[in-house]
């Protein structure tokens, strides 16, 4: 039987080898991983968030396991615009996979100056634009639980870039379909999500909030029926590719995904349980294609939607 | 590849993921277990100091790895000490031989190897030990005293151990059982006043590497401490794992690649509870 074409076009000019991408913040600037596995071999890589001076990010602890789940508030530490272009994107401009910037910003200035500085690079293929971090107050939330801020930020900066934007949603919403229409009528090419969910843990013993940012985002398997749906009814009310991610574990999960309407996956806590993660549910869903004998994994997406 | 600021960094060793067996489990003593796990490719690039990220389930509760540093070797096999204090650690003391274990590493830095005439300070504090019996091992013929801080005379079983036998050991328990009663720390304070030179090397509860750094300083000594945080990844990538740093207020840094050792000036004791 011939393999199956597992290529995914988000815009003409912009195509995924396979479905298989690693979120931000669990895949860190590509390089950690390399001694388990060549991250050239994803679809793609989602960088950890980018914001123009660098973070310290929150007092810890910033992350605590909850049932089938983790907590985390790490705040968007990272290193900053000039140190990530000098010592980070070097390695990743080596990989052949496609490399997308996780934008944050606590202004649409902060966003913009990310992008404009980013978008002249050959070997950025394109940017998430991060309206939805639950863990730092000006992160970018403001932007992401309204669909006019949201649009606002996203026609600014379809204004300055013509490589891919991609919107990453936050499920933290009442109504996500209403933001994930403002944002593709402003001019996003794509959608991701979900971000992770609120919540927190407290210390019986101490009486007090684990967390040291007190409330933090949920990721894990405990997420993936809520991601799952968040897929279902956006995938429903646009037209622009999504990108599905919340709890995928292995490549049925990363398949279920898809038949709710995702175009590619990506993989987040599960890379922190096995660093090869990523190449394990691609290795699967090309096992599940072949046993269901799929030509071309588009074939797949969206299958599950009753209309 | 990692990238860390610490010099102590083993930038040679490559990292490991293997599936690989339980070798011996052994209870020792206190609420602890000895393991021996088969892991050539880590034992061969390991150093005193560095730790394993391991996971002995299937399914997703527990969900993550967890961290153990790793005790020593022998032969092809690891050896780590495990308490038990929750469910994963609960799964691995209760493992059989011949069982398999999912094991990452060898990760972060090590502690720095003493000099010919140098004498050195080993504090521990419970299963803390753990990184220092690696240490006793590399470095068989160095000047060590090792000052072990115990729960109780239970946790002594751990000493049973022939590593142990030529080393100078000061012991203490909390409840009097065995040792002098009390704090490790209290002892330290004593020897130090009567060496002119030492590198003190330690690994244990916050509350007590503070003491040990506040000890270090005042007569000063180097001092070098393995901290223990949450992690998630444990390879630099998840930034969960922070520690606040010394100089910078609001900076901090990361127990899985710019530690476990860190040298004990780099932290920012006053912001550690
Ligand atoms: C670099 C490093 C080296 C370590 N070396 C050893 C070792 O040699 N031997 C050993 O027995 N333990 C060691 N630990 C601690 C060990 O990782 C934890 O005890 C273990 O992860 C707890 O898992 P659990 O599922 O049993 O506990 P959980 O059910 O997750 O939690 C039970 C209790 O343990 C505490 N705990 C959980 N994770 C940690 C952690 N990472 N550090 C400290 N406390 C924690 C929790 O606060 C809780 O009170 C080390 C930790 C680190 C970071
Ligand atoms: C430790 C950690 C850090 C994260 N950092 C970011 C980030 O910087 N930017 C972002 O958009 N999402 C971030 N996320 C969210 C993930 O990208 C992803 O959306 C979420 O974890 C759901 O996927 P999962 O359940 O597979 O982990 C982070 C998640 C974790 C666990
Ligand atoms: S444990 Fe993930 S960065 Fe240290």
């Amino acid at each position: 039987m011939a393999e199956t074409d597992l290529k995914v076009k988000l815009r003409d000019d912009v195509i995924l080898k396979n479905p298989v991408l690693v979120c931000s913040g669990t895949f860190g600037y590509g390089r950690e991983f390399s001694d388990f596995m060549d991250p050239g071999k994803l679809g793609g890589i989602f960088t950890k968030a980018i914001t123009p001076e660098p973070r310290a990010g929150n007092p810890p602890p910033r992350t605590i396991e909850t049932p089938a789940g983790m907590l985390n508030a790490i705040g968007l530490e990272n290193v900053g615009l000039d140190v990530f272009v000098k010592e980070k994107l070097p390695y990743l401009a080596t990989l052949d996979t496609a490399v997308f910037i996780n934008v944050a910003g606590s202004s649409e200035d902060d966003y913009i100056t990310v992008v404009d500085r980013l978008s002249v690079e050959d070997a950025v293929d394109g940017f998430e634009i991060n309206i939805s971090c639950p863990n730092v107050k000006s992160g970018g939330i403001a932007f992401g639980t309204h669909p006019e801020p949201a649009a606002q930020l996203i026609a600014a900066l379809r204004n300055i870039t013509d490589k891919l934007i991609i919107t990453k949603l936050s499920p933290n919403v009442t109504e996500i379909t209403d933001i994930a229409r403002a944002v593709c009528d402003a001019g996003t090419d794509v959608l991701s999500l979900v971000n992770t969910f609120r919540g927190m843990a407290i210390d019986a013993v101490a009486q007090s909030p684990v967390l040291g940012n007190v409330v933090g985002g949920l990721s894990g398997p405990a997420i993936k029926a809520l991601a799952l749906y968040n897929v279902y009814q956006v995938s429903l009310s646009v037209a622009v590719p999504v990108i599905g991610m919340g709890g995928i574990s292995n490549g049925i999960d990363a398949v279920e995904f898809m038949l709710a309407g995702a175009d590619a996956v990506s993989i987040g806590t599960a890379n922190f349980i096995h660093p090869d993660a990523a190449l394990r549910v691609l290795g699967e869903i090309v096992e599940y294609c072949e046993s269901k004998r799929i030509i071309a994994i588009g074939e797949i997406v969206g299958k599950a939607h009753r209309k | 590849m990692t990238e860390s600021i610490n010099p102590l960094y083993n930038t040679e060793a490559m990292k490991h993921s293997l599936r690989t067996t339980i070798v011996d489990n052994t209870a020792c003593g206190g609420q602890w277990n000895r393991l021996e796990i088969e892991a050539p490719e880590i034992a061969a690039a390991a150093g005193p100091g560095a730790f394993v990220q391991v996971r002995a389930w299937t399914g997703i509760s527990p969900l993550l790895r967890r961290p153990f540093s790793i005790a020593g070797t022998c032969g092809d096999s690891l050896i780590i000490l495990v308490k038990k204090v929750g469910t994963g650690t609960r799964i691995i003391t209760a493992l059989d031989v011949g069982a398999e274990i999912e094991i990452t590493g060898p990760l972060g830095t090590n502690f720095s190897c003493p000099g010919p005439e140098q004498s050195v300070f080993l504090v521990a504090g419970g299963v803390g030990i753990a990184p220092l019996r690696f240490f006793i091992e590399r470095n068989p013929d160095a000047d060590c005293t090792l000052f072990f801080g115990a729960r109780d005379s239970s946790e002594l079983a751990v000493l049973d151990d022939e590593l142990f036998e030529n080393i100078n050991l000061k012991l203490t328990t909390e409840d009097g059982s065995a040792g002098v009663k009390g704090l490790v720390t209290a002892l330290l304070a004593e020897e130090m006043e009567k060496s002119d030179s030492a590198i003190v090397l330690t690994c244990g509860p916050a509350p007590m590497m503070k003491a040990v750094a506040e000890l270090a300083a005042m007569c000063d000594f180097r001092c070098e401490v393995s901290m223990e945080t949450y992690m998630c990844c444990g390879i630099g990538a998840c930034m969960g794992c922070v520690v606040p740093a010394a100089g910078d207020a609001s900076g901090y840094l990361h127990a899985c690649t710019d530690g476990p050792v860190m040298d004990s000036t780099m932290i920012d004791w006053s912001r550690i509870k």
